[in-house]
């Protein structure tokens, strides 16, 4: 190896760090040359032209602010191509999926409707019940004593439709209070295993 | 197993010798080298530093035909010095004192 191949890699592998150091380091490696005067045994003396780079970038990295490694940054290009890759596969996805998602917002929409239409009756039922009881009262009270058997049908009457008239409170009581919440969380859940289903295929 | 002499080691050696007698670059390495176990690559970036901190100065001499650089020891290199000097000596009092087993 003669000095300049010497001086040329030793230049190659400053190659990054600031001109004004680099142009530093090889003026007095120049200069250690011409002071050494035999090209061999300076090159002996001072070792491989690369480890003599290295320890002064080593130096001079020391005395540098800290970087952020470039790995670091990477992570965004790869989740770009993991999106676009989520995003063609659910579009294949989509003859099954769709028909699929479809049913589901039917049969979600049907039970809505379903309880809201049993709501309605019961209290119409409800509704009819009481107007029966108080129509049975009013009945007793301006037939009372004249007929034995009208009385105590009458009386019969009024008693089923109390009878009645509670279960259905009760039941529509019960419906506003556990039916529709419970409902709701049904189609929440749903909703979440769609969603976490979508999710456990991204990974 | 050879001691290394890393870090400040150096810092102190290179003032020390360059406080005797301004000096250039290959004769600085060499009289380092006489006594310590150094490469050439690691007295560059030694000098170098010593240079930027200001405990160092530089100046050219035509030689030869040439520009010889030279360092040259700064106010503050003499400070930097003898503050290495109290330390280095504090050092090796403690190490001294640990094999002596004059711990305290």
């Amino acid at each position: 190896m003669t000095r300049q191949e010497y001086i040329q890699i030793v230049q190659n592998n400053l190659s990054g760090m600031d001109p004004k150091d680099v142009s530093d380091a090889l003026i007095y490696l120049n200069e250690y040359f011409d002071e050494g005067g035999n090209e061999e045994k300076v090159i002996e003396e001072l070792g491989s032209p690369e480890k003599y780079a290295a320890i002064i970038r080593a130096d001079f990295m020391v005395n540098m602010p800290p970087r952020i490694p470039s790995q670091a940054l990477q992570k965004k290009p790869t989740s770009v191509w993991k999106t676009i890759g989520v995003f063609v596969l659910g579009l294949c996805a989509l003859p099954i999926a769709l028909p699929l998602l479809l049913v589901v917002l039917c049969f979600v929409f049907t039970a809505v409707i379903f309880m809201l239409c049993m709501l309605f009756a019961l209290v119409m039922v409800l509704v009819a019940v009481g107007i029966s009881f108080f129509a049975c009262i009013y009945q007793l009270v301006v037939t009372l004593g004249s007929d034995m058997f009208v009385t105590m049908f009458l009386l019969g009457m009024l008693l089923a439709m109390f009878g009645a008239g509670v279960l259905l409170g009760l039941c529509v009581v019960w419906m506003i209070r556990k039916g529709f919440p419970a409902l709701a969380r049904g189609i929440s859940k749903l909703y979440q295993k769609l969603r976490n289903r979508g999710e456990k295929n991204e990974i | 197993m050879a001691i290394q002499y890393g870090g400040v080691i150096l810092d102190l050696c290179v003032l020390a010798l360059v406080e005797k007698e301004d000096t250039y670059g290959y004769k600085l390495t060499h009289d380092v080298k006489q006594t310590l176990n150094v490469s050439e690559s690691t007295l560059y970036p030694v000098l170098r530093r010593l240079t930027k901190e200001q405990y160092l100065s530089t100046y050219d001499r035509p030689f030869d035909g040439r520009n010889r650089r030279y360092y040259q020891i700064t106010d503050k290199g003499k400070i930097r010095l003898r503050n290495l000097k109290t330390e280095w000596k504090q050092y090796t009092q403690k190490v001294e004192d640990i094999i002596r087993g004059n711990q305290k």
